[in-house]
């Protein structure tokens, strides 16, 4: 029990060293933090006249976007946590935390859960934005599980990019990162519903785990909550989650201290 | 050696230096690529909106969109080169070559441009590939070929003078502001169509009459006023970032 104890005490301890990375390198921070709110109030500019077309079921195009920002804004910060990590192993730092007297999945703990409370800025910084912007109040259950949700993918996307940083041990390997989540959202349901898409493109989304991400993302800001929108998104998550833990942990494993 | 052979061989390795790094290429192809190939499908039904214009596609309509995009930021990128020559003492040793200063400017430019000109050709070959038309024929080909190099050399001279004068972390920082910018144009959609404050902002955004410029002989002919339009303002405009481009190097070297 004391171990665990201590175990949890070293997540946090690198929770902390994660945020205040925000204080540290603003410069680095501040691209992930604006970029969704740059990338929603674009799209909303230019397709916002989407709405108009019969099948979108009379949705406000702001209320429609504005949920993709939290999906990009997962992807961008999971990115940034192995890019981060890549920084770290470069300069070194990375070999003396393996070195530490502690389970290496306390290690990859620590990072993951700092990208997951990190991730909360820019959806903050997207809620502001949108509120402004005329946003309607999606309810207590849509906005807790919009966030819970991006916390989550936020989490996929750390335990991936980390799994890279691990594998490459250089910060060359930041596009891929960066790209791998960004392509993954943007080949779902972002600009129009599924049935408004090009058959191609309807098909990739229908495969595309990020679509029911984004749909159980959306759900509140659309209509209402519903369970039926509710556990594709949690069984696309779990399984995202599984998947990319499991890369993440073998690559830290095959990690030389 | 003579001006012109010196602007063209420090263009040629602007785009040598371009091409040979991946991380150079993936902005300037793969994101507008994948921009594009993601509006195709994920806007594919705005061609039905009242006030669209008649179009084979939307994928036919978001060609020139791409093209803009990916040449503004090929011309980023020749500021990011430069930005890396000044960084490692390259540049340094360039200047205290016996070639005309202005020439280290310029060939960047131009390296720009001609840069551009193979992207514009690869995004109209795409687009004949997966069923676009070219409403225009060969001159709208023409016409799209030559306001890219100019769109790539506006931006370009913008970087160069950028990369002169400030740290390259700004050059670097430039490529959100020019998605803001292209954003804020009617590259993507209809001026007519846009919402909000882009629609009027649009207006006054040159990006928006260059991005027409090479749309229109695209989608629906080549009409005279479009390109004259479009011509005026990217010439313009590629020739003031250039004199800016110049200005900043003068600065930099207290020579001003």
């Amino acid at each position: 029990m004391a171990a665990f104890r201590e175990n949890i005490r070293l997540v946090w301890a690198l929770v902390r060293r994660g945020l205040n990375e925000i204080l540290r390198v603003p410069g680095a921070s501040i691209p992930g933090v604006i970029a969704p709110t740059i990338f929603m109030l674009g799209t909303y500019s230019i397709f916002g006249r989407l709405h108009l077309l019969p099948g979108f079921g009379g949705t406000d195009y702001l209320d429609w976007i504005l949920p993709v920002g939290f999906v990009q804004a997962a992807a961008f910060t999971g990115a940034a946590t192995g890019v981060n990590l890549a920084r770290d192993i470069e300069s070194g730092w990375f070999d003396r935390m393996l070195l530490a007297p502690a389970p290496r999945w306390v290690v990859l703990a620590g990072l993951i859960c700092s990208a997951s409370i990190r991730v909360l800025m820019p959806c903050a910084m997207l809620m502001v934005v949108g509120f402004i912007a005329g946003l309607h109040w999606p309810g207590i259950a849509g906005f807790v599980l919009s966030l819970f949700f991006a916390a989550l993918l936020a989490a996929v996307m750390a335990f991936w990019s980390c799994g890279l940083a691990m594998k490459y041990k250089s910060q060359d390997a930041a596009p891929l990162m960066q790209s791998s989540g960004f392509m993954l959202m943007q080949l779902t349901a972002v600009y129009a519903p599924i049935a408004l898409l090009a058959p191609w493109m309807r098909t990739l989304a229908h495969a595309n785990p990020f679509t029911y991400v984004l749909q159980g993302v959306r759900q509140g800001y659309i209509d209402t909550v519903t369970w039926q929108h509710t556990w594709p998104a949690i069984v696309a998550l779990a399984g995202m989650v599984a998947l990319s833990a499991w890369f993440a942990y073998w690559r830290i494993e095959k990690m030389d201290a | 050696m003579s001006y012109l052979r010196i602007v063209k061989a420090i263009a040629s390795r602007s785009i040598t230096r371009i091409v040979r790094r991946p991380q150079s290429l993936m902005p300037i192809f793969l994101v507008p690529t994948m921009f594009l190939v993601v509006t195709s499908g994920g806007a594919a039904r705005a061609v039905n909106l009242p006030g669209f214009p008649h179009v084979h596609s939307f994928f036919n309509f978001a060609i020139a969109g791409a093209i803009v995009q990916s040449t503004m930021l090929g011309g980023l990128m020749t500021g990011i080169s430069l930005s890396i020559d000044v960084d490692n003492g390259f540049f340094d040793r360039m200047i205290v070559a016996p070639v005309p200063r202005s020439a280290l400017v310029l060939g960047r430019v131009l390296g720009s441009a001609t840069l551009a000109l193979f992207q514009a050709s690869l995004y109209l070959a795409l687009g004949l590939v997966f069923g676009a038309t070219i409403a225009g024929g060969v001159f709208a080909i023409l016409i799209v070929l030559v306001l890219a190099a100019l769109c790539s050399a506006s931006i370009g001279g913008l970087a160069v003078a950028l990369s002169l004068r400030a740290q390259a972390q700004w050059v670097q920082g430039m490529f959100p502001l020019v998605f803001v910018v292209i954003f804020l144009s009617s590259a993507f959609f209809p001026r007519a169509l846009l919402t909000g404050p882009a629609r009027r902002i649009a207006g006054y955004n040159p990006i928006s009459y260059i991005a027409e410029g090479m749309r229109d002989p695209i989608i629906s002919g080549v009409s005279a006023s479009v390109t004259l339009e479009a011509l005026a303002v990217a010439i313009g405009m590629a020739l003031f970032t250039s004199l800016v481009a110049v200005w900043a190097l003068r600065v930099r070297l207290g020579t001003d």
